[in-house]
């Protein structure tokens, strides 16, 4: 019986030395993953905001308000290369009208208009062809 | 007339085959007790998934103990087996006993013997926890690690518990299957019990549920003793927002140390976390609801069928199922007041900042523990939303649990 309670005693004590330990241990981990974790991500979020930023600038140098652009369109009236990134100001009136008629006057922003990669394939082309030709 | 004396020795036959003739006074209390558990399962609905098939498993072995034997062979003699089976291609193994020729004929077992080999063999517990791992969210615990103080704390009646097992004069390996009810966490309880005390599985599973049903009976006094109005009344910050990665570089790292630093809780831990990177790397969604549901319920039959099967009434019926039931009770008790206290003390360390209340939840039984907490705090202050906090320490008994599991198991299994 004495022996029994020595063997209690003792399973008390490192009983509760070990699970705290352990918690205490995964405690620290977790915290300094969790700060390391947090720190790239951040850094990460701040890389991609810039970038976004200077895309959204990039696209408001070649947006105007969708208002200006007709006018802007006419005055320039210059025919931009298609290959050099930017998308021709023609296009951009055009798609920044159509999203206003869609959504409302002023209550949507373009930040980037990007042309899309995938061109239509010869089928597609051929059935859009077949579908909008004049009668 | 040979026709009748022949119909009078089957009817005759059948009665001393039926329980009637095999069953002793144990079983039928037993099978009244069994009838209660059911009716506390369907009526009051207390832990009723498990319950049940506790319940269920309880009956039919004191109904029909044959149904949890174990398979036997029979030693028939050649001879007379081949005058009764002429022209049989035998294949069973031959014993010679005396110069005497035997087959070993086998007989299977009883359906509850094979379906508790899984708890024998400690598969169904981990199995749990792989469920139990893939329907937590251990955010809470990862915005605010310090809970796994509290997860610890409530773990200290475990070990007090030990002692007043060894003090009531169970042996030290009982006593750990014992003092492990007070972890409040059923399967860890299995497990333990499985390993160290196999022939206490009946009432020490059945006592680990009764209490975890009763968590909202039996914490809510401790609670509201330990701690004064104002610090119930102790509103706590919103917890930060945690990131898909950190949450799955969680189970990932608490694995890995756990099972460095303690390879005994390898098996629970590494399950649960196993079933948490499932659910929280979001690419094997159909296999993380596996676990959650069909898997999860198909152990938990056969998990409550087998415990059930081994209360029978010579085991059940004994001194020593009172001292469980009420150590247990004990158990629980200390793990919810140790909790509160290391509760009170963090709140006294971060300035009032602390709710002791959450620290009841560090007992495992997710979440009624934490909604226990939430009922507390919000009975001095409606506007107190102290569940989410409460969840931190909550999950960390899961661990804590498994860890003291892990503690008693390499202590005392050798």
């Amino acid at each position: 019986m004495l022996e029994n309670l020595k063997l209690g005693l003792i399973i008390l004590l490192t009983g509760i030395v070990i699970v705290f330990s352990v918690l205490v241990l995964l405690i620290g981990i977790i915290k300094l993953y969790s700060t390391i974790v947090s720190s790239v991500q951040n850094s990460m979020s701040n890389k991609k905001d810039k970038k976004e930023k200077n895309e959204s600038e990039k696209v408001e140098a070649a947006v105007p308000a969708a208002a200006k652009a007709e006018a802007a369109v006419e005055e320039t009236k210059t025919e931009q290369p298609e290959d050099d990134g930017t998308v021709p100001g023609e296009i951009v009136a055009a798609i920044a009208a159509a999203i206003e008629v869609i959504f409302g006057e002023g209550t949507v922003k373009i930040k980037s208009i990007k042309k899309s990669s995938k061109r239509r394939s010869v089928w597609k082309s051929a059935g859009v062809a077949e579908n909008t030709r004049s009668f | 007339m040979e026709i009748l004396s022949q119909l009078w020795n089957s009817i005759l036959g059948i009665i001393g085959d039926s329980a009637f003739a095999s069953l002793g006074w144990r079983n039928y209390v037993m099978i009244l007790i069994s009838f209660v558990l059911i009716y506390l399962a369907v009526k009051k609905q207390y832990e009723p998934l498990v319950l049940l098939p506790i319940a269920v498993g309880m009956l039919l072995v004191n109904l029909c103990p044959g149904i949890a034997l174990g398979g036997s062979t029979e030693l028939i003699p050649v001879d007379e087996y081949n005058a009764a089976h002429p022209g049989e291609i035998v294949t069973y193994a031959k014993t010679v006993l005396n110069g005497v020729t035997y087959y070993n004929k086998p007989a299977s077992g009883g359906l509850l013997f094979y379906l508790y080999q899984g708890v024998k063999l400690g598969i169904y517990p981990p199995l749990i926890f792989l469920g139990i791992g893939a329907m937590t969210d251990f955010g809470p615990l990862i915005s605010n690690p310090k809970s796994f103080i509290l997860g610890a704390a409530a773990q200290i009646g475990i070990f007090i518990t030990f002692i007043g097992a060894i003090l009531l004069g169970f042996s030290p390996t009982e006593a750990g299957a014992i003092g492990i009810i007070g972890g409040a966490d059923g399967p860890t309880a299995i497990y333990v019990t499985s390993i160290l005390a196999a022939e206490l599985l009946g009432p020490i599973a059945v006592a680990a549920y009764s209490y975890m049903a009763l968590v909202p009976i039996i914490q809510p006094p401790i609670m509201r003793a330990l701690t004064t109005k104002k610090e119930r009344a102790i509103k706590m910050t919103q917890l930060r927002s945690v990131s898909k990665l950190e949450k799955i570089l969680f189970p990932i790292i608490v694995t890995v140390v756990v099972a460095l630093l303690l390879p005994d809780a390898t098996t629970l831990i590494g399950m649960l976390m196993f079933g948490n990177l499932m659910k929280e790397s979001g690419v094997v969604d159909r296999i993380a609801k596996t676990a959650q549901n069909e898997l999860m319920n198909i152990i938990t039959i056969f998990l409550g069928l087998s415990v059930g099967s081994t209360a029978t009434g010579q085991v059940f019926l004994s001194l020593k199922t009172i001292g469980i039931i009420c150590l247990g009770l004990f158990a629980f008790c200390m793990g919810t007041a140790c909790g509160v206290l290391f509760g009170k003390i963090m709140c006294k360390a971060t300035g009032g900042k602390v709710n002791p209340l959450i620290g009841s939840a560090g007992v495992s039984a997710v979440p009624m523990a934490a909604r226990v907490s939430q009922k507390v705090g919000q009975e001095e202050d409606p506007s107190n939303f102290l569940l989410m906090h409460a969840m931190g320490p909550n999950v960390a008994g899961v661990v804590g649990s498994a860890v003291a599991a892990g503690v008693l198991i390499s202590i005392l299994a050798k």
